[in-house]
């Protein structure tokens, strides 16, 4: 029960955080349109759009991260896998899912050291617009305890035995293709 | 250790790792937390690899990937793509091997389905087969055709690969997106004459049939003005403003994103489901691609940094030989990468290393990448495991076999090592019309 409500969760954080990046990645298709149209129309380009895209950028891809990972987004090399039995498979998914957690963990340890350090000494981009670093950092950490957690639960679900890896499947050879 | 012992273990590691099943871009990370910890100082290292992370994607040159896949994601799940296959239909006349040359013709304009490949195939492949069977076209003729127009989206800009390529690379994206529209095309044309001519000899593979599609012609061209015109006009304005150096590439793709959505409104296919859906889809395809590319500047400066990516230069410039043969065994390497591996992963290993070399042998950069671009779209089709076979094996008629499909699309792996080789003799196809460009 505990468990369950913990997925479910996880399961809305990821979608809270995969709609904060399209409203991202719309904001800054946007601004980049007006910028153009204000430079070249009004010749009184908005200094500050290149820069704040930049982040958007980190924005997007960590926010997005756990949530393509749960989507099965994220691309691998399948074919081995696929010529493994379900046991097999399971015991890479293990594997595969533990080094998941010890990036996610060190990118979520160290990212918050690195944007606490960053908010303790009051770190500025040195650019015009003089953004605060720790804005910019704060994503990695975030991302990275999001995926942290898709990466665990594909761990449980892989040593239970119960996680059904849907995108093998379609590789797997079948009756058909042996005739 | 030497250098050849450091890049072993680097390169063994990664294609365990792959092999595993971890995601691509998770397995880079490993290797970069791995190797950083242990040349860069511990947890200093670590430190400055969440850095690294947050260097490698603060890139405004890259913002047009995402841009470049949003539009054609609008444009095709909006229905202006197969709306332009009818038109184009209507304007075929009794040649051999229609349908395939429609799917050569269709893959070339939707080249707008940038990012991936595998979503032109999809597509192509969706509206094409189930009339290729209709009118009786044997697999040669269905299967190839498409899998060969599919990965012209990689070729042809808008191409979000060709931006990554270029950002991994660093070397001027929009010379470089300027620079692939001459291969592009020059491999639409190859697998053209290929399908006459073999649709001529073997009229069997692809019976001649009447189309029913027979409009009178002013309906004709007012359907073609309505449908085909305008996305003509998104592209070449999207490609001109960065020829005529109006805009940057990230400027011009933010307003064909943007000139994507207001048509996909104006043809009223603008539903909150594909907003939602096209929006999400480019969110995945993104996501993918930039994560893979958090970890190159780690994984780069850890190759520089161990002195692998030198040793490898020292060596491939030591050679006795033509440096132009050098360079064809790069690609003949990159090939058999292509065989296993797909094309994001293979730039981030190799580009560190082949990029010094190019340099160090004197030849253009924008030429080698535009080669190697080719050589990413045959990776996703070379057998046995290219990604795209398997999109394609999704999408073909029932009863296809896995050895059909690999048959069926080897002809146009054959034509696009033709191109390779026409772009390694002559390198004006690929070096003039980024020499035209206006700065």
């Amino acid at each position: 029960m505990f468990f369950q409500r913990l997925g479910h969760l996880l399961k809305n954080l990821e979608d809270i955080f995969a709609w904060i990046a399209i409203a991202i990645l719309v904001a800054i298709t946007v601004a980049v349109c007006l910028e153009v149209l204000m430079r070249y129309v009004f010749n009184s380009p908005i200094y500050f759009v290149v820069e704040l895209s930049e982040y958007g950028l980190l924005y997007i891809t960590f926010l997005g991260a756990g949530w393509a990972l749960r989507e099965n987004g994220h691309v691998r090399v399948e074919i081995f896998l696929a010529a493994l039995n379900k046991t097999w498979r399971h015991r890479m998914g293990i594997l595969s899912s533990s080094f998941g957690i010890i990036v996610s963990f060190v990118l979520l340890y160290f990212g918050t050291s690195r944007t606490l350090d960053a908010y303790a000494r009051g770190l500025f981009k040195a650019t015009i617009v003089e953004f605060p670093t720790w804005i910019v950092l704060i994503v990695i950490p975030l991302g990275s305890f999001v995926l942290l957690g898709r990466f665990t639960q594909r761990f449980v679900g892989h040593w239970q035995q119960t996680e059904e890896d849907d995108d093998l499947l379609m590789l797997v050879v079948t009756d058909e293709d042996r005739n | 250790m030497e250098w050849y012992e450091v890049l072993g273990i680097i390169f063994g590691c990664l294609m365990a790792l792959l092999a595993m099943g971890v995601p691509v871009a998770f397995a880079f990370l490993i290797i970069n937390v791995v190797g950083v910890y242990i040349f860069w100082n511990g947890t200093a290292g670590l430190n400055q690899l969440v850095l690294s992370v947050s260097n490698s994607v603060t890139h405004f040159t890259i913002l047009p990937v995402p841009l470049f896949i949003l539009m054609g994601e609008l444009l095709f799940r909006s229905g202006i793509a197969a709306k332009q296959m009818d038109v184009l239909d209507s304007w075929m006349g009794r040649v051999p091997g229609r349908l395939s040359l429609m799917a050569v013709a269709g893959g070339t304009l939707f080249s707008t389905l940038t990012g991936s490949g595998v979503a032109g195939t999809a597509m192509l492949g969706k509206i094409l087969v189930p009339d290729m069977e209709k009118r009786g076209y044997k697999k040669p003729m269905t299967l190839g055709p498409i899998l060969g127009s599919g990965g012209l989206a990689i070729m042809i800009p808008p191409s979000a690969l060709g931006v990554l390529l270029a950002s991994i690379g660093n070397f001027s994206i929009g010379d470089f997106l300027v620079a692939i529209i001459g291969p592009g095309l020059l491999m639409a044309v190859l697998y053209a004459l290929y399908i006459l001519i073999r649709a001529y000899l073997q009229p069997e593979l692809a019976p001649p049939y009447i189309s029913e599609n027979k409009l009178p012609i002013i309906p004709r061209i007012l359907n073609t003005i309505l449908y085909v015109i305008p996305i003509i006009t998104i592209i070449g304005t999207v490609i001109g403003l960065i020829f005529f150096g109006v805009a940057t590439p990230t400027e011009s793709a933010a307003l064909g994103a943007l000139a994507a959505f207001i048509m996909s409104y104006l043809y009223g296919g603008l539903t909150v489901e594909v907003t939602r859906e096209s929006l999400k889809s480019t969110l995945q395809i993104t996501v993918m691609m930039f994560m893979i590319l958090t970890g190159s500047t780690a994984f780069s400066q850890i190759l520089g940094f161990t002195g692998a990516a030198q040793g490898v230069v020292n060596l491939a410039t030591s050679f006795d030989i033509a440096p132009i043969y050098v360079i064809f065994m790069m690609q003949i390497l990159l090939l058999i990468l292509g065989t296993f591996m797909e094309p994001l992963s293979i730039m981030l290993l190799t580009l560190p290393i082949y990029l010094p070399i190019v340099e160090a042998l004197d030849f253009p950069i924008i030429w080698f990448g535009a080669i190697m671009l080719l050589n990413m779209q045959m990776a996703s089709t070379t057998p046995p495991f290219g990604l795209q076979l398997f999109v394609m094996k999704g999408v073909a008629p029932r009863g296809t076999t896995m050895g059909d499909i690999y048959k069926a699309g080897l002809p146009f792996l054959g034509c696009d090592f033709i191109a390779m080789v026409i772009m390694l003799a002559y390198p004006p196809i690929v070096l003039w019309l980024p020499s035209q460009m206006v700065n």
